[in-house]
């Protein structure tokens, strides 16, 4: 993840060379985007967070003092960007999935699971609807328990590498982390109970129908 | 217990779900997007 070629990119980019900063920023503008992306549940709202994070690694990368590795440095600005915006926002511990793109473009479902080449157009959507549901799910974290879960179990970062992209220490990383699994532990089987509950009283619903 | 209260998720059950999750890409534009509010806010500053 950390390449030794980013030292001297870094360091023109801190002289001011606006090449050295767009080859750089290149290698992390997906990586920032895509804990934007599981943050906000939402493609626009991640586009916009994402730019701005870019902005500010921009305007601050001379103060980058190489004693943290340059993508948690990256990480913290993301993370912190992340959290203030959601805190801005009047609704902030609601989280909404929508993500625009796959709900109203069948290309754009075919090209988020283009690297899947051996499911079919059906399989494909299931996967979608199942991606929905976690995101939901993960949405209704609160956002400092969200982003310990996003970067432990989707950008699989260690718990050192996390800390360092919280600025925290290892410590506050693994009560964090295990309160949040805790959380959401209890979010995925609570939901699940709900919709076997509703299942139910739909076939006793139906069967009263029928019998009637 | 009785059939409803029973968990169905184990953690590494969830764990799976997410790392399951597929990358997501940029849109096309995103990129010059990006550099071209960094070449105008440069170009501000050399005013």
């Amino acid at each position: 993840m950390y390449r030794n070629d980013d030292l001297e990119l870094i360091g023109r980019a801190q002289k001011g060379e606006l090449q050295a900063f767009e080859e750089l920023i290149l290698c992390y503008e997906k990586d920032i985007y895509n804990i934007a992306y599981r943050m906000f549940g939402n493609s626009q709202d991640a586009e916009d967070i994402a730019q701005e994070v870019c902005i500010k690694i921009y305007n601050k990368i001379r103060l980058y003092n190489k004693k943290s590795r340059f993508y948690t440095w990256i990480y913290r600005i993301t993370v912190n960007t992340c959290i203030d915006e959601i805190r801005k926002k009047s609704n902030s511990t609601q989280f909404i999935y929508i993500d625009e793109r796959l709900d109203n473009d069948d290309s754009e479902v075919e090209k988020q699971y283009k690297d899947e080449k051996e499911l079919t157009p059906e399989q494909k959507y299931i996967k979608k609807e199942e991606e929905i549901d976690i995101m939901q799910k993960i949405g209704m974290l609160e956002p400092e328990y969200r982003i310990v879960i996003i970067l432990k179990y989707i950008k699989d970062l260690d718990y050192e590498e996390i800390a360092e992209s919280l600025e925290c220490s290892l410590g506050t990383v693994k009560s964090r982390l295990n309160r949040a699994k805790k959380k959401l532990y209890e979010i995925f089987n609570n939901m699940e109970q709900k919709q076997n509950k509703a299942r139910l009283t739909s076939m006793k619903g139906g069967d009263e129908y029928e019998s009637k | 217990m009785n059939q409803n209260n029973k968990m169905l998720y184990d953690f590494d059950k969830i764990e799976e779900k997410l790392k399951s999750l597929p990358e997501k890409d940029l849109s096309s534009n995103f990129h010059s997007n990006l550099m071209s509010k960094i070449y105008k806010s440069n170009l501000g500053k050399s005013d």
